[in-house]
């Protein structure tokens, strides 16, 4: 037999149900906005019914709230934040090529290939006229502007590529913040989930920080529930990995920071540059794998790609020598060689310094190579005869890195035929022809004379050679601006001024098909221009494909976890007159107990 | 599927910011008149126009510097070859003139100084200059064909080399007489009985000056090269074949009394004399060099430089040496791509230093047939004195007659001498004709070439403005028509987004 208030305790049982239900709503509805909120939703179950001694049988007990969920879908979640890494990654190279190519943008006719085609035109001129001084002042300036534009050129790469650092500096910081913030909200989640409740608002929370990881590298998330507990809700174990590291474990997050190298991994590098490593086991961080992506890959990528172009080969040398010796070189050409004047050598994942190196060719059966012997500061703590031995990474990227050394390429090989054309002959007053294209010394700031064609193949990087030559540091002769009559024409003036035997031969240069794997030097330069574009032009359209993907899965997504509006508006109104209903079966029941009690007295 | 308002807000962004792409890259196409604005929007089009600009510009190097520079140098020179011919051709009446006609005194004068007026001129046509720079001296563009005032500062060592053709047979008298040989207190006639006669077989080589430095020429300074059995050229004084080589004094007698196995120098005309023996020696092989090295210290302004004809070293006031080897020196422009194009003819092409020479000798000549007619007036004026006595009477004429037969041989070699000038005349006509012709040749290619750049230019820029520059109309459309879609994605968007349920409750 039921009591005799029962109906009372039905009535109050869906009054504070609807109003659960009327606030939950509310909760959605000022939410709407709020970024990575998921709509909850109260579960509510009939009450338990009752026998009653007659023979109507069971009745009901009224309602039951029994719990409020979020409707996330964690396979949707997953797969944004698969799809989200690579967005990130496709829309910073974009970005950054976006800056690289302003500074190779040839389509507005003041660049390096209209700065070249100017050099050759003054070279024309002169050409009709040797004696004329204007003529030859002309070629001077012309040749200055060309040698001006690279180094302008060089040094607005090398601010991009300290932007880049300074944006990884900005990034691992952000992601430390946010590993960080994710341990807390781990322990929080933990301490109401084992009461028994579902914190649902922490886990937005936790979802949106993992999210915004998730475009800073490859984000895996996975939680285990270890305990059941109450309300088979329980206590979890959760485990954050970053690019397959992990890097949040239940309350403990780990964190990277930058470490500033001491030495160059390529030669025309900014000084200052960090690499990533883990804090506890000063360890790299995972990056350019197969399995990593994001942005922070990304922005590695842009600064150190060196479309594989670093320099490895075969190492010899004993415990105990301070000398590593290289051969089976990947690089075996002076105008490619971009590894630092000092640096690290590794070799089985050691680093060891060197101070300095020394190059000669070695013929093998016909097939020339260059032979290194690099001078160690520290003695070697192993043979490490037939290991592989490299100098910076290999980074299948075209990034700055690469950039630069395609320039120094370009100048090297031009400055040393057109050097060697002008070293052979004699200027206006028949004195003999001297370097017009030299490079300023980083150290002494003084320009040098360059080096005679053999030296090309022996070399020692504490001598002058064109191995210093960059676009950062390349000028032309003191002499030359100065006294554009040293500016050579013939091969020998006494035969008269107006032999122009010598200029010839350098105009020639530029239509030289021989001078690059591309074809003439204008070749190379169109090359470079072409490299960036399709790259640029590439990256433009992978970023707008990948954010159209994760865009649609991000719809999908919304679609489940997501408030809308008039759905809310419509659960307000159901949920008001369900409220209203309760409230007019509890003054029905009140009448009835009136009706019993007051007038049915006795 | 669920659509949620956030879901329908978030694609309404997204399609605004396509539809706003869209009409930002329209709108930068519009305003800057071009495809594209950086490589990345088509490298294709990008790499394209860059070559295209670069051969535009090279092209334009060529059209409009290397082709009207290389055509003004081609023009004065081809203007002053034909001055040049035109004064030979005058200088060939005259000298036509001098050879088949009897002159008297001032004929000859007259014929003298012109043709060394024409001879002044004609050096002085290949003396133009282009903007500054000499154009007939070869490489040597600053440095003028003729001294241009005497020059006694400049010591030059020249060499010249001769072949076995460049000795040629001359005729010169031998046992002359002079008036001052009649003496009158001892008249005998017996003095004058032997007529002057010719030198048989006397040669010579003509240098390119006359008034060479005294000595300067020695048994070392003729060489004789001559290429042996195995091709090698051998070169050795010419005193060990057997010559002596004598230097002749002024006032030397009988100058021209040379002997056979003599080798004789006249510094003074600037002639080498050989006797018969070494003239047959060095007649016997075709390709025989004979080089010669000597030295001029003093110039007369008009004579030609010798650095442009012949190799030479050249010793300032400072001591400072310059050496000239002398070579072809042709000048090329650049014309077209890889195309080069000559635009300087040599001097040497042209008229040698020896026309200068055949004039020195006709002045040479005709001072000499002066001088005899004057020698004869004077025995004449000598004969019609009222003291003379019969020895006297007959001494006079004596020499009078011998005076005769050396006049009428003069006369004859004066003759030949014109008709030597007559030759040259015609060689160097026929060498400026060449030149012109050549020249001409030339020019014609430049003009080609000229036409065909005309023709490149107008479809490499015809192609730049294909492949970059918009199609404005195109363009145009275009952005209208993304300017409607984006006006209706803005319309619909906004009534979407206004309206809600609450709307209705």
């Amino acid at each position: 037999m039921s009591s005799t208030f029962f109906g009372f305790d039905i009535a109050l049982s869906g009054l504070t149900t609807s109003m659960a239900q009327i606030s939950t709503t509310a909760h959605n509805i000022s939410n709407a906005e709020t970024e990575g909120y998921t709509r909850q939703i109260v579960s509510t179950r009939a009450g338990n019914p009752q026998s009653v001694n007659n023979t109507v049988g069971m009745i009901g007990t009224g309602t039951t709230a029994i719990e409020i969920t979020q409707e996330r879908s964690l396979y949707y979640d997953d797969k944004y934040r698969k799809s989200n890494a690579l967005t990130g990654e496709y829309a910073t190279i974009n970005e950054y090529l976006a800056s690289i190519e302003n500074y190779f943008n040839e389509t507005d006719e003041n660049g390096f290939t209209t700065m070249f085609d100017n050099f050759f035109n003054s070279l024309s001129n002169l050409s009709n006229d040797t004696s004329s001084q204007e003529k030859r002042t002309a070629v001077s300036l012309q040749a200055q502007s060309f040698t001006e534009y690279f180094n302008n050129l060089y040094e607005n790469l090398q601010n991009v590529q300290a932007d880049l650092n300074t944006e990884i500096k900005n990034q691992v910081d952000r992601i430390n913040s946010i590993t960080k913030r994710v341990a807390a909200l781990n322990q929080q989640i933990d301490v109401i989930e084992f009461s028994g409740q579902n914190a649902n608002d922490l886990r937005d929370q936790r979802a949106v920080l993992i999210d915004e990881l998730s475009s800073y590298g490859k984000v895996e998330f996975s939680e285990k529930t270890i305990n059941k507990g109450k309300n088979n809700i329980g206590q979890k174990s959760t485990l954050l990995k970053f690019n397959g590291e992990a890097i949040v474990n239940n309350f403990n997050s780990r964190n990277l920071y930058c470490k500033v190298r001491q030495n160059k991994d390529n030669q025309n590098d900014v000084n200052g540059l960090y690499d990533i490593v883990w804090e506890d086991t000063g360890d790299d961080l995972n990056l350019f794998g197969t399995a990593t992506q994001g942005s922070l890959d990304a922005i590695v990528k842009l600064r150190d790609g060196n479309n594989l172009r670093n320099l490895s080969g075969t190492a010899s040398g004993n415990k105990g020598d301070k000398e590593i010796i290289l051969n089976d070189t990947t690089i075996n050409d002076i105008y490619k060689l971009n590894a630092p004047e000092q640096g690290y050598i590794t070799i089985d994942g050691h680093d060891y310094e060197y101070t300095d190196f020394e190059v000669t060719e070695v013929d093998n059966n016909g097939k020339k190579s260059f032979s290194y012997k690099f001078y160690l500061s520290e003695e070697l703590k192993d043979d490490v005869n037939d290991k592989n031995g490299a100098i910076g990474n290999s980074i299948a990227f075209k990034g700055i890195a690469h950039y630069m050394s395609e320039m120094n390429e370009f100048l090297r090989t031009f400055s040393n035929e057109f050097n060697n054309i002008h070293n052979d002959g004699t200027d206006l007053d028949g004195q003999q022809g001297i370097d017009m294209f030299v490079y300023k010394d980083n150290i002494t700031g003084s320009k040098s004379e360059l080096t005679e064609t053999d030296e090309l193949t022996e070399f020692r990087s504490t001598e002058a050679s064109y191995y210093h030559m960059t676009a950062g540091n390349i000028e032309i002769a003191d002499d030359i601006i100065s006294e554009p009559r040293k500016i050579v024409t013939s091969k020998n003036v006494d035969n008269g001024v107006s032999d122009n035997g010598k200029l010839l031969d350098m105009m020639a240069l530029k239509s030289d098909e021989s001078m690059f794997k591309q074809g003439k030097p204008m070749a190379f330069l169109q090359s470079m221009v072409s490299e960036i574009g399709v790259d640029r032009a590439a990256y433009k359209r992978f970023a707008q494909n990948q954010s159209d993907i994760t865009n649609s899965i991000n719809t999908q997504r919304l679609s489940i976890s997501s408030v809308d509006v008039d759905e809310e508006g419509m659960n307000l109104v159901k949920f008001q007159k369900a409220y209203e209903l309760s409230a007019k079966a509890f003054n029905v029941m009140n009448e009835i107990y009136n009706k019993l009690i007051n007038e049915l007295g006795i | 599927m669920r659509v949620t308002t956030k879901m329908i807000n978030n694609s309404m962004m997204n399609q605004m910011s396509t539809n706003k792409n869209k009409m930002f890259g329209l709108e930068e196409q519009y305003n800057s008149g071009k495809k594209i604005q950086r490589p990345s929007d088509d490298p294709i089009i990008a790499v394209r126009s860059l070559k295209l600009r670069s051969t535009i510009s090279e092209v334009n190097q060529y059209l409009e510097n290397n082709i009207p520079d290389a055509r003004s140098w081609m023009e004065i020179t081809e203007s002053s070859l034909k001055n040049m011919n035109s004064i030979f051709t005058k200088a060939y009446t005259d000298m036509e003139h001098g050879a088949n006609d009897t002159l008297t005194t001032s004929d000859r004068k007259s014929i003298l100084e012109n043709l060394k007026q024409y001879k002044e001129q004609i050096y002085h046509e290949g003396n133009v200059d282009n903007a500054g720079r000499y154009v007939f001296t070869g490489y040597k563009t600053n440095n003028s064909l003729l001294f241009d005032r005497d020059e006694d500062n400049l010591d030059y060592e020249i060499t010249q080399t001769f072949g076995r053709d460049d000795m040629e047979r001359i005729q010169r008298l031998t046992g002359t007489y002079n008036v001052t040989d009649y003496d009158s207190d001892n008249p005998d006639a017996d003095m004058f009985k032997k007529p002057p006669e010719m030198v048989a077989d006397l040669y010579r080589i003509q240098l390119g000056y006359k008034d060479i430095k005294d000595g300067s020429i020695t048994a070392d300074s003729i060489t004789y090269t001559t290429t042996d059995a195995d091709g090698n050229k051998v070169s050795k004084p010419i005193n060990t074949l057997g010559f002596t080589v004598t230097n002749i004094e002024v006032g030397d007698q009988d100058i021209y009394n040379v002997q056979d196995n003599e080798i004789r120098i006249n510094s003074q005309t600037g002639e080498i004399l050989f006797g018969k023996n070494v003239y047959d020696a060095l007649r016997l092989q075709e390709d025989g060099e004979i080089g010669i090295t000597y030295g001029k210290n003093s110039f007369e302004s008009g004579l030609v430089k010798p650095e442009h004809y012949y190799d030479c070293k050249v010793t300032n006031k400072y001591g400072e040496v310059t050496d000239y080897k002398h070579s072809s020196q042709d000048i090329y422009y650049e014309i077209n791509f890889g195309q080069k194009i000559q635009v300087n003819v040599n001097m040497e092409n042209v008229t040698g230093n020896e026309f200068a020479r055949k004039i020195d000798d006709l002045e040479e000549i005709i001072e000499r047939v002066g001088n005899i007619e004057k020698d004869i007036e004077e025995i004449e004026r000598k004969l019609k004195d009222s003291g003379i006595n019969e020895e006297q009477k007959k001494t006079l004429n004596a020499l009078k007659s011998q005076k005769e037969i050396e006049l009428s041989l003069e006369n004859d070699n004066m003759t030949e001498t014109f008709e030597n000038g007559l030759y040259y005349i015609k060689e160097y006509q026929a060498q400026i004709n060449v030149s012109v012709a050549n020249l001409g040749s030339r020019m014609n290619r430049l003009d080609l070439v000229e036409d065909r750049l005309d023709s490149q230019k107008n479809n490499y820029t015809e192609l730049l403005s294909k492949n970059e520059d918009a199609d404005i109309v195109e363009t145009y459309i275009n952005l209208s028509s993304a300017e409607n879609i984006y006006n209706a994605s803005l319309q619909v968007s906004t009534k979407i987004a206004k309206t809600s349920l609450l709307d209705y409750l």
